[in-house]
């Protein structure tokens, strides 16, 4: 299936291939497929992870590296609409094994010293950087909801799809996250 | 009519979608009011920006993970549930595979030497009630044996005689390789070692679930005119017999049917014929009757 979108598309030009011809060419280990989705959507899934990781902005390169590394590996397996919410997806559980990873060596480390590391950007003055810092502090699920839905523009549906929860559930942890953003920033506005 | 649920005010206050009831509820009003409000203070995120600079050299190094990358698996291999049957597939033929080398390399109870077959002296199965046969003068000298223990290349190995089902007897036929050799009837007349130094195999009669045959049919006619003391039809159904399997017994007690039919002539004559034809059979060896 896959296949024949690629030998009909390719030839007209491969920089127009669509979102599945492109999966599909990755899929099977072309290298120029493969570059062109990294330049077609390195900004968004770096901005996404960049929001996800508001905090922790020294992971944002190996995480954004590591989303297109296991979207190649999987790209057989995207079914569409969009590969641009498909990677979104990909990077959140990234980040979310990103951040169990980090939970656990943390408290490694912090059991082996006096002095807990310091990875985190400390607040600084400006509305800004507070804000970073307020949606890093949410829980990673909560601000999951909220990049995907107020910050990257995704549908509802699009998003619980990605996040495999029901719309419901993420409507739910959305207005959880904008209540906590409110409550963490003195009020709102 | 009830206030609207939270998930239903963040979905409003995220698709713009209107609901009569937030117009008319204060409270439900406040709470979209506060969902605008947690929205566009996220929105007030800055938008990190990559700059074309860094944008290159994180697509190359992105590349450069992939080329190190090892190649993917097969498509074939890839699916997950393909994968999984063909592993599933895999360990189900390795133990199918060991159990039917188990059954194989069982050992079998061997039986050596005069494996479920009737020594040259008795009668087929069946024939104890034939008078004594008035054995022919054997003109010459048995051949010498050098009796010799059994040894594992030469012991022939038949399935327990007990069981209705029809033996196999395996036998070393060169040093190399076995053979198996499936009698075509109920009697093996023998088989000898690859130096034809000594019998593998010695004659008589094996029981075998076996299609009946011409020649079969004829050596059992012959057996039951000789019960019959029907010596001449004997000899007559004995010298039908035309098989392999069958031909040197037949030929030996055709022998004696034509000397008990009074025939020391034709007696004779067929001794001599059968001396050339089987120089090595055990009734010329043993020298009875």
């Amino acid at each position: 299936m896959k296949m024949g979108v690629l030998v009909e598309l390719r030839p007209q030009g491969f920089e127009d291939l669509s979102d599945e011809g492109l999966a599909a060419a990755c899929a099977i280990g072309d290298r120029a497929a493969q570059g062109l989705l990294v330049r077609r959507y390195l900004d968004g899934v770096h901005r996404f992870v960049a929001r996800m990781q508001a905090g922790f902005p020294a992971s944002v390169d190996d995480l954004v590296q590591a989303t297109f590394i296991a979207a190649f590996r999987s790209a057989a397996n995207f079914r569409g609409p969009s590969l641009r919410s498909w990677l979104f997806g990909i990077a959140a559980n990234t980040i979310r094994s990103h951040v169990r990873t980090e939970v656990a060596r943390n408290r490694l480390v912090s059991s082996l010293a006096d002095h807990p590391r310091e990875e985190s950007v400390s607040p600084a003055s400006g509305d800004v950087p507070r804000l970073r810092e307020a949606i890093s502090q949410l829980p990673p699920k909560l601000r999951e909801a909220l990049v995907l839905v107020d910050l990257e523009g995704e549908q509802g549906a699009d998003a619980a799809r990605l996040l495999g929860i029901p719309v419901g559930t993420l409507w739910r942890r959305l207005s959880e996250a904008r209540a906590r953003l409110r409550t963490s920033l003195g009020g709102g506005s | 009519m009830s206030c609207l649920s939270r998930a239903r005010i963040a979905l409003i206050a995220t698709t713009g979608e209107t609901d009569a009831h937030v117009t008319t509820c204060l409270a439900c009003h406040r709470a979209l009011d506060d969902e605008r409000a947690g929205r566009d203070l996220a929105r007030r995120l800055d938008v990190p920006e990559l700059a074309p600079r860094r944008h290159a050299e994180l697509a190359a190094e992105i590349m450069g993970l992939v080329d190190a990358e090892p190649p993917p698996a097969p498509r074939w291999f890839a699916a997950p549930k393909r994968r999984r049957a063909i592993v599933f597939g895999g360990l189900l033929a390795s133990a199918l595979a060991a159990a039917t080398v188990a059954l194989l390399v069982r050992p079998a109870p061997p039986v050596h030497g005069s494996i479920a077959i009737a020594p040259a002296t008795e009668t087929p199965r069946g024939t104890s009630n034939v008078p004594p046969l008035v054995t022919p003068e054997l003109p010459h000298e048995p051949p010498q044996r050098q009796p010799s223990a059994p040894r594992s290349r030469d012991v022939a190995r038949v399935d327990p005689p007990e069981t209705n089902s029809p033996p196999r007897i395996e036998l070393p036929v060169s040093r190399k390789k076995h053979a198996r050799i499936a009698p075509e009837s109920h009697v093996v007349i023998g088989a000898q070692d690859e130096d034809a130094a000594h019998p593998a195999i010695e004659r008589g009669d094996v029981e075998l679930v076996a299609p009946v045959d011409a020649s079969k049919q004829a050596f059992s006619d012959g057996w039951v005119a000789m019960r019959a003391k029907d010596y001449a039809a004997a000899t007559a159904a004995f010298d039908r017999v035309t098989s392999p399997a069958f031909a040197e017994e037949a030929a030996y007690w055709s022998i004696v049917a034509s000397r008990r039919a009074g025939s020391d002539a034709l007696a004779e004559t067929k001794l001599r014929a059968f001396t050339q034809r089987f120089p090595q059979s055990a009734f010329l060896a043993t020298g009875a009757h």
